[in-house]
């Protein structure tokens, strides 16, 4: 082994051991505001157990948690929404998920080079972080902010809701300002603030259309659900909820014809599986994330004997088809 | 492909095994794919994953390449400002050389299953059998991602030390 190669290869284990420390120390915060020691604010794994778990309890439950006389904002479509509106910062992405029976807001403002995200959860995910005194008050709820290296973070709570405030590069007076900015709107002045990158309920048809545009469907696969929802989407994310059935359907029939020896319904299945390569929504998507690759690199195992059927098994549970 | 049906007696005992070991292989392989916060978000939201659907992640064949996919995808909403990745950064507590540094960089530069190939095989030592399962990919392409990776990192170093040189 040449002198380079051993100085190449001993730098990347103290780079190994770097990452390490750095790993465990991303999951401690530092906070000079008071004295309280508090958790990682990347949720190690025993606060998840105990998020996923108080997650499940409440939607089990479906009752809503008394909180002690807190109203309840009505928030999302039909309700009141919570807009930025320091000078300077525009929303450039914003997208509403379901999970676990509750809905899930993401609202990213940019301003240059600085952004932040605005998350907005079931009451629940802001437990550990809310353990200390009160550093400021967003629309009369008092919250705590935390340094996060080059980032910082504020979480306050609003009846059943938990928010999050999180980004930078910004220093304290400046992230303060932007979180006296946030206020109540209406649903009008939500959607004028919103890019356009943002599909709403009204445009998804037209959107999911567009994207399907050259993509061949599979026989019995029904589109038309993905129109009616009620939730905003960031159009990744969207196209996430578009090509999922597409993808799926093909290899649910990819197996059943394995399966039953149908070589004309496998090869079809296959065939328009591979053509995903092609497919301009994936193309566009491949930009942002990996999604397509994801999908890609199980799919380019199928013509395989040896491991298209572990691929497709992995396809599908790694999809949730 | 052989999937080992296994429903634990006590499954948290099982997770919490399964989150020393193959956890940590996850958390890393994230980190080397996206840097150290996303890659670390990325591992707990992965990890949380695992916990939520422990009864169908404990008997997949291939938990951990499933997880680094979820990971993988979670991973989106935590990329943010960096043009190149950053595994690691060198402050006055983790004080290194030149040359630490600009391996960093270089690092940030590479083919991304390159990446996490080269620091998973020699930085921490994973076999290249461990290193496929995450990846989920054969060894044979470990083993070129490994050899490129290391090609791609020797003429960037050597570059840097030459570009340092002409500085003086």
């Amino acid at each position: 082994m040449n002198e380079p190669t051993d100085r190449l290869l001993a730098g990347l284990r103290r780079v190994a051991v770097r990452m390490d420390e750095q790993s465990q120390s991303s999951a401690r915060i530092e906070r000079p505001y008071t004295t309280v020691n508090l958790v990682s604010p990347r949720r190690p794994l025993a606060t998840w157990i105990v998020a996923a778990m108080t997650l499940a309890v409440v939607v089990a439950s479906v009752i809503a948690v008394t909180n002690g006389g807190d109203r309840t904002q009505v928030f999302g479509a039909g309700g009141s929404r919570l807009l930025l509106q320091a000078p300077g910062w525009a929303i450039t992405r914003h997208d509403e998920a379901d999970e676990g029976g509750s809905t899930h807001f993401e609202t990213t403002y940019r301003s240059g080079d600085r952004r932040v995200d605005l998350h907005q959860r079931p009451r629940g995910y802001n437990d550990e972080f809310m353990q200390g005194s009160s550093d400021f008050t967003v629309l009369g709820h008092e919250g705590v902010l935390l340094p996060s290296g080059t980032e910082l973070r504020a979480f306050w709570r609003d009846g059943q809701w938990d928010l999050e405030l999180r980004g930078g590069p910004l220093d304290e007076a400046e992230f303060r300002v932007l979180l006296g900015s946030i206020a109540l709107v209406d649903e009008t002045t939500w959607e004028a603030a919103l890019p356009e990158t943002v599909v709403r309920p009204a445009d998804r048809a037209r959107v999911a259309a567009e994207m399907l545009t050259g993509v061949p469907l599979p026989p019995g696969v029904d589109m038309a659900t993905i129109a009616q929802s009620a939730r905003q989407k960031d159009r990744y994310q969207f196209g996430v909820e578009v090509v999922k059935p597409v993808l799926c359907g093909w290899m649910a029939q990819w197996v059943d014809a394995r399966r039953t020896g149908d070589a004309t319904r496998e090869k079809e299945a296959l065939d328009a599986l591979q053509s995903s390569h092609e497919w301009p929504v994936l193309l566009q998507m491949a930009v942002e994330g990996d999604y397509p690759e994801a999908a890609w690199s199980s799919i380019d195992q199928l013509a395989d004997d040896a491991t298209g059927e572990g691929a497709a098994q992995r396809f599908r549970s790694g999809f949730n088809c | 492909v052989e999937i080992e049906v296994r429903r634990p007696a006590v499954p948290d005992r099982a997770f919490e095994r399964f989150v020393e070991t193959d956890g940590s292989r996850l958390r890393r392989a994230l980190v080397a794919r996206f840097g150290i916060d996303p890659g670390n978000d990325a591992a707990n939201d992965a990890l949380a994953h695992a916990w939520s659907h422990w009864s169908s992640v404990s008997t997949m064949a291939n938990p951990v390449g499933y997880l680094f996919r979820v990971g993988q995808s979670a991973s989106r909403r935590y990329r943010r400002w960096q043009r190149h990745v950053v595994v690691c950064t060198f402050d006055e507590a983790g004080a290194s050389d030149v040359y630490d540094e600009g391996l960093v960089a270089s690092l940030g530069r590479i083919d991304h299953r390159q990446r996490v190939a080269v620091l998973l095989v020699h930085g921490y030592g994973y076999s290249y059998r461990e290193v496929a399962e995450v990846l989920d990919v054969s060894v044979a392409a470990v083993t070129n991602h490994v050899h490129r990776g290391l090609g791609a990192l020797r003429s960037q170093m050597k570059e840097q030390g030459r570009t340092m040189e002409e500085q003086g």
